[in-house]
């Protein structure tokens, strides 16, 4: 008796398992049945949590924004920003009031109207939000709405950078009729009015984008654009040589040789963040500058940039090279001597350096810590090095001021010096994460202060230069160098821009 | 003895000789940096080539058994430490001290194993002696259970009830006869665990969150080694190699002693 | 009988249970990190962070914060994802069924090509298909998964172009995992089934029936199987627990999206709902499995049940 049993219920839970697997197969096959259609796979790094304009955690986030919204201003490939919704615009002469004209008959995806109502709507939303991105609209005072085309907006204080804000991936004008509907939703089901529209999301596996037929510009070649998350930097290399993927974003300089050497694939490559070290200036040994200047000398920046990057960097001539009029403020060149002599100098020889480092978070980031970590000590410094492995636990240990170097990059994501250099040198934001290091300098300050309100171009050229030059002399930080962003496609796919403030393609130019 | 286990004696034995003597061996420093050098293939002056710092491979290696060694011991010396006297005391007193026991186990035994050293180590932070914890934590249900079993059902016996009847008290009984029986089937359970320690050690480094990247510990290795794995496998297959090796032979081990000393632990693998 | 046995152990879960989720939740709280600072981003003012705490009631005491969870709990309702403001049983709805449907294929896997090298090994001892059959079980038990898992990739993805090196979609994307994960279990069936159907070759009946003249063939399946098949069966029952918390790796190295990755990107966010809500996932299914193997054993084995 036992034994039928037995055989009965071994047979039973074989057969359960069998048609269970059976089962979730054909689900899973009859879900990705695949319509017909031009389609472009795009192999993606990090998924992100919603697609709401207000807020940004990611690159990745903003690629897809860019897609689905359009902005009153959009950027070309050297990040000037140029009108889009916008036709017609102008200034009052105080430089506070601006009127734009918008393009007539947009409509969104879901067929309302874009008009100067939505863009209101927009700005007023972040502004109200909690989002990390309300610092786009911060400096807008008032909106108003002469007209169905017809925006006033009026800034508090001058601020000659706006058309760079809108012209950003978060302002993307957002469906007011949409937005009310689905509320806190509405950063799972987007509705914008931009050349794709949303279609699917399939948490932790893809997003699918359709296109857009009543989309104003040049209508888009592909008809689908399948997003694929994949968060192996060799495992989407692999997939694009294989021809699994048609576009694969991120890569690995290591993986360059490979896919150099396949006639099928095609390498873009565009220059992206500046990385750098931030050297704490609360506490020694870095608050002498002799150390700082040391610690720029002890580092063989080309070697990191040819052996450990694969060619796939530039050493730094200036700090934040991701903006516009970017200038060449000098050089640190290798000199292991004169570092070691600096050092000696200022006493600090043996000194104990805590250097943190993210994993995973830029390129090889921890490949570089090690060897910066290794340089350091050549020159004399005791350094030990925390990797710290997500993003959240290595923001809790910066802010706690724990660290006397720790790795950070920066993009520039509107293009525009101010943003980049009030964040990160103005004494004002010492203590907070981008200034972690506490660099003060009450002329830098007056400096910055100045640009943001200087509307002459060249003058502000000037400005920014001199900038530059005081703070690659005060040395604040261990200047390294500045990435080249690397994004492979199958060789019969053209025009695929790449905006290089933040590293990001967009493909509604695309072809075959 | 079967050829294959000299074979797994053999390889312990080198790895316990490696781990100790290791930084007598004219091998150059795992830790020197040589960015110029990095990702050489092996050679005469790289026996088994560089990795992408330039550091050699071979003496990485090598030290690296020191840190699997120290991390399966670790592990297992925490679970013998925590779990033995939990078991044995469960085991002996039985009734709600046992009880209360069971509960506390099937809790911890909730948790699969790698989610739990996972959200350990996400507290704890990263380092050696973190890892040690966090995998030795899932070692301590299994060798309370062991334990725990042994000594149920060696209470019954009548060597046992002799030694009380002549009145020695409940530690001197634990300790004297019914600790010196159990020894067998834990050397068992340790081996297994051992080889399961290092696994988990080294699959947490592989996720990241194990040791510092400097540190030449075979999962860590295996991680670096990752991103170079097209161009340059070596980097990816010595540290891998040398962890299979490794566990086959500590399975190996386990198996004979199993086999050996108690024929009825087919199902605890755990 | 049976009944009351199965219900003894059913009431024995509810509060190793509740314990857990307390347990959990305090864990959880414990692990460094700001889930409003990852959130938000390390721009936001203070200002904004504080906003964000209340809106998420971050800023209730501890045992508040753990009264609310409970009550949801018994509803059904984990909580709300801290970074996607969606519920956490849908977020973990979605990749459950891709984990399960992972660990059900290695399962299978590793139960049918297990048993089978193991039928194979037994029925020739000691000759060369028995010894390799139990050197590969050895390698199968002794790789770590992330190392099986890249080699496949690099041969079979990518090398001999057989099989897609990443990605779910269709039964095609799932041979490659599905057989990484399955190594370990399919190494373990293998040893079992071989060790206890010679076990069971050896006793009197199974030479009574072949004097008899049964044929071989229905001496294996008639007689041999049914009680050699016991002790693998509910070892896999076991092992299929242990699978789901294996594919957390196969899921990082094959790019399949199910509740493993979903727990290593919660961990990095700080998502603590969702993290909660993770362990709590993984710890039900393993119990329910397990409950499922005890209660299996105890119907098969009376003795069992009386204990």
């Amino acid at each position: 008796m036992l034994r039928v049993l037995s055989l009965h219920y071994g047979r039973k839970i074989l057969i359960t398992l069998t048609l269970l697997a059976a089962t979730s197969f054909i689900s899973q096959s009859v879900t990705h049945a695949a319509p017909a259609g031009r389609v472009l796979t795009v192999l993606v790094p990090a998924e992100f949590p919603h697609l709401d304009p207000g807020e940004t955690v990611s690159g990745d986030q903003y690629m897809l924004k860019y897609h689905i919204f359009n902005r009153l201003f959009t950027f070309t490939d050297k990040m000037d920003p140029v009108p889009d919704l916008v036709v017609k615009e102008s200034v009052s002469k105080d430089g506070t009031t601006w009127t734009f004209d918008l393009r007539s008959g947009v409509k969104f995806h879901n067929g309302t109207p874009l008009n100067a109502e939505a863009v209101k709507y927009t700005i007023e939303r972040l502004q109200k939000g909690t989002g990390n991105q309300k610092a786009l609209y911060t400096m807008i005072k008032d909106v108003q709405v002469k007209g169905e085309t017809r925006l006033v907006i009026t800034t508090d204080g001058l601020f000659p950078a706006l058309r760079n804000n809108l012209a950003h991936p978060d302002a993307g004008i957002v469906s007011p009729t949409a937005d009310q509907k689905l509320g806190k939703l509405f950063g799972k089901q987007p509705v914008g009015a931009g050349p794709y529209k949303f279609s699917e999301w399939l948490t932790g596996d893809h997003i699918t984008v359709v296109r857009n037929d009543q989309y104003y510009g040049q209508k888009p070649f592909y008809e689908r654009i399948e997003f694929k998350f994949v968060t192996d930097a060799t495992t989407r290399a692999l997939m694009v040589d294989a021809g699994q993927a048609d576009v694969a974003l991120r890569l690995s300089p290591n993986d360059l040789p490979r896919l150099k050497a396949n006639p099928l694939v095609k390498i873009d490559q565009v220059l992206g963040r500046s990385i750098y070290f931030a050297l704490n200036e609360t506490k020694p040994p870095f608050n002498d500058v002799r150390v700082r200047k040391a610690v720029n000398y002890a580092v063989d920046k080309q070697a990191i940039c040819d052996r450990i990057l694969f060619g796939a960097a530039k050493p730094s001539h200036s700090l934040v090279e991701a903006v516009q009029g970017t200038i060449n403020a000098g050089f640190y060149a290798y000199d292991p001597d004169r570092a070691k002599t600096l050092i000696r100098e200022a006493g600090a020889t043996g000194a104990k350096v805590i250097l943190l480092s993210p994993t995973t978070r830029y390129l090889l980031d921890t490949e570089v810590s090690q060897a910066v970590a290794g340089y350091l000590r050549q020159a004399g410094l005791d350094v030990e090095v925390r990797a710290i492995g997500d993003w959240p636990s290595f923001i809790d240990t910066v802010r706690r001021g724990e660290f006397n170097m720790h790795m950070l990059g920066w993009g520039g994501s509107t293009g525009d010096p101010d943003n980049a250099f009030r964040i990160q040198l103005h004494s004002n934001n010492a203590g907070k994460l981008w200034n972690a290091g506490g660099y003060r300098n009450p002329k830098v300050d007056r400096l910055i202060e100045e640009g943001s309100k200087e509307f002459n171009l060249s003058k502000r050229a000037k400005i920014y230069a001199d900038i530059q030059k005081i703070v690659w002399d005060d040395a604040p930080w261990l200047f390294l160098y500045r990435l080249t962003i690397f994004i492979a496609h199958k060789s019969d796919i053209k025009d695929i821009h790449i905006l290089p403030g933040t590293e990001m393609p967009y493909f509604w130019f695309a072809r075959q | 003895m079967p050829w294959s286990v000299r074979f797994g004696l053999a390889v312990i034995g080198l790895l316990g000789l490696v781990a100790v003597c290791g930084p007598l061996f004219p091998l150059p420093d795992p830790y020197a940096q040589n960015i110029v050098n990095a990702l050489q293939l092996p050679s005469a002056m790289h026996w088994l080539g560089t990795d992408s710092l330039g550091r050699d491979l071979l003496s990485r290696i090598v030290a690296g058994s020191r840190f699997s060694l120290l991390i399966g011991f670790g592990a297992v010396a925490v679970g013998l430490a925590i779990g033995l006297p939990f078991g044995l005391l469960a085991g002996y007193y039985g009734g709600l001290v046992d009880t209360i026991f069971a509960r506390v186990i099937d809790i911890l035994l909730a948790f699969p194993g790698i989610v739990l050293a996972l959200a350990v180590v996400a507290i704890t932070g990263p380092g050696i002696g973190n890892l040690i914890l966090a995998v030795g934590l899932r070692t301590i249900p299994v060798f309370a259970r062991v334990s725990r079993a042994e000594t149920l059902a060696l209470r019954q016996r009548d060597f046992v009830e002799a030694a009380r009847a002549l009145g020695c008290r409940p530690y001197e009984v634990m300790y004297w006869h019914i600790l010196p029986n159990i020894v067998g089937p834990l050397m068992i359970v340790a081996s297994l665990q051992t080889a399961t320690a290092i696994l988990i050690g080294a699959t947490l480094s592989f996720l990241g969150v194990g040791v510092s990247p400097e540190v030449p510990e075979w999962g860590a290795m295996l991680n670096a080694g990752r991103p170079y794995m097209m161009g340059h496998p070596h980097l990816v297959l010595v540290p891998g190699c040398t962890l299979m090796i490794a566990m086959m032979a500590l399975n190996i081990m386990g198996d004979y002693l199993r086999d050996r000393l108690d024929p009825r632990f087919l199902i605890n693998r755990d | 009988m049976i009944l009351r046995y199965i219900s003894k152990r059913v009431l024995y879960l509810i509060p190793t249970l509740l314990v857990l989720s307390f347990v959990v939740f305090g864990l959880v709280r414990l692990i460094p990190g700001d889930p409003v600072l990852a959130i938000a981003g390390p721009d936001a003012t203070p200002e904004v962070l504080e906003e964000m705490r209340t809106a998420l009631g971050l800023n209730r005491p501890m045992l508040t914060q753990y009264g609310f969870y409970l009550k949801g709990l018994l509803v059904g309702d984990l909580g709300t994802s801290l970074r996607t403001h969606q519920q956490v049983w849908s977020e973990i709805g979605r990749r459950l069924s891709s984990t399960l449907e992972l660990a059900a294929a290695g399962m299978a896997l590793s139960l049918i090509v297990g048993i089978g090298l193991g039928i194979m090994a037994a029925l020739r001892p000691r000759n060369w298909a028995d010894a390799s059959t139990r050197i590969v079980s050895l390698l199968g038990v002794s790789s770590p998964t992330f190392w099986t898992g890249l080699l496949f990739v690099l041969a079979f993805g990518y090398y001999w172009r057989l099989f897609p090196i990443a990605g779910s979609g269709g039964l095609r994307h799932l041979v490659l995992p599905a057989f990484t994960v399955s190594l370990t279990s399919l190494a373990f069936i293998t040893r079992l089934t071989r060790a206890s159907l010679i076990e069971v070759f050896s006793q009197d009946y199974i030479r009574t029936a072949r004097a008899k003249g049964a044929s071989p063939l229905r001496v294996i399946v008639h007689h041999a199987l049914q009680n050699a098949l016991i002790a693998p069966l509910t070892v896999a029952g076991l092992e299929f627990g242990r699978l789901v918390s294996g594919v957390i790796v196969i899921e990082t190295i094959f790019a399949w999206p199910g509740i493993g990755k979903l727990l290593i990107e919660a961990i990095q966010f700080r998502d603590w709902p969702v993290i909660q809500g993770l362990i709590l996932a993984f710890a039900l299914i393993f119990a329910i499995v397990n409950l499922a193997v005890d209660i299996l054993y105890g119907i098969l084995d009376p003795r069992i049940r009386l204990e």
